[in-house]
């Protein structure tokens, strides 16, 4: 194995992982916000909101768990990207809002940092892929021409 | 020096109906446009509508005027929410608007799009008539369009290194454009709630 080809290997490992982690804590859960699962309309009860955004949140994690799998279509991954951020994010923001201790707080993070890891290494394998083969990979450098 | 077309934020160099005289690298001197490269004139109305409706609902939000009280809470919705909504929506417009930054307005046509669908989809479960669920139908609607539409100068993966007009000037125009929307949207705040 060339350094190059285990590099390769270490970056795919960087993205599985934390996809298929967050991946198994979001699809699950549309299910459960589909069948509405007691747990989960509970906690959106004590939150303020009403059941039926259960409905719209387990279509829209469904929806967005298939676009990041099937990963073809990067626009539409961009946008399932996009809406996990948007969905934690706002998760968060609603625990603190409702005076939530710091513990249900920090858990959409946990998963927004799993989404923007792998995030991050969807948009190196983007620019590493773009090259020729077995050239050494740049680095990913994030900037604002990348934005 | 070209300040672009006034249309387009003062970013493109041709938008089909300014007709002037720009210079491009590869082009030359030229009063067309490039093929591919901008909004056709008539659904610039489409587009510009769905940034003023994100910096007025913006406004509307922050300010918790009693029209979003009352509908929100007809809807089942914590107030809070408002905050979340009313802060995202003024970068989002600002990223619409600005010149380049094209994974960004990927990011903001997402939201927007994602805000609009759910407030249907909330009115629709909600088992509300259509007269409330038709705005954010419609809104999201142009979202669309108006993603679709955008110049080929706006788009992944090669706007990052297109050269556009003034970039200074482009970028001081979006951020007065999202204030004197504020502005407009503070003069003409709808009082009492909404027809139910």
């Amino acid at each position: 194995m060339t350094i190059v080809e285990k590099k390769a290997t270490a970056s795919k490992w960087f993205y599985w992982v934390p996809t298929g982690l967050f991946l198994f804590a979001q699809i699950p859960a549309g299910f459960a916000d589909l069948m509405r699962v007691k747990s989960a309309a509970d906690i959106l009860g004590q939150l303020g909101y009403s059941l039926y955004l259960l409905t719209i949140l387990g279509v829209a994690k469904l929806l967005g768990g298939i676009a990041i799998l099937y990963g073809r279509n990067q626009i539409l991954k961009e946008w399932a990207y996009a809406g996990f951020t948007f969905d934690t994010l706002g998760a968060a923001a609603s625990y603190c809002f409702a005076h939530d201790p710091f513990v249900k707080i920090l858990m959409p993070l946990i998963v927004l940092a799993l989404v923007l890891v792998s995030y991050w290494q969807w948009r190196a394998e983007q620019v590493s892929s773009a090259l020729p083969r077995n050239s050494q990979p740049p680095r990913f450098r994030p900037s604002l021409g990348s934005l | 020096m070209h300040l672009g077309c006034w249309a387009h934020n003062f970013a493109y160099r041709h938008c089909g109906s300014c007709r002037c005289y720009v210079y491009e690298e590869r082009r030359g001197w030229s009063n067309t446009k490039p093929p591919g490269d901008a909004l056709p004139n008539r659904l610039l109305a489409v587009d510009s509508s769905c940034r003023i409706e994100l910096a007025a609902g913006a406004l509307w939000d922050l300010l918790r005027i009693e029209y979003v009280r009352v509908a929100l809470t007809h809807l089942g919705y914590p107030l809070y929410v408002l905050i979340i909504l009313g802060v995202w929506r003024i970068p989002g417009a600002l990223t619409l608007l600005a010149p380049r930054l094209p994974r960004l307005k990927e990011w903001a046509y997402a939201g927007a799009f994602f805000d609009y669908t759910g407030a249907m989809a909330s009115h629709l479960l909600k088992g509300n008539h259509g007269s409330q669920w038709i705005g954010p139908a419609i809104f999201s609607g142009f979202t669309l369009l108006s993603w679709g539409l955008r110049p080929a100068s706006r788009k992944l993966p090669n706007a990052a290194r297109s050269s556009e007009g003034n970039l200074g000037i482009s970028w001081a125009v979006s951020v007065l454009t999202v204030a004197a929307m504020l502005v407009v949207a503070f003069f003409t705040l709808p009082k009492g709630a909404p027809p139910q």
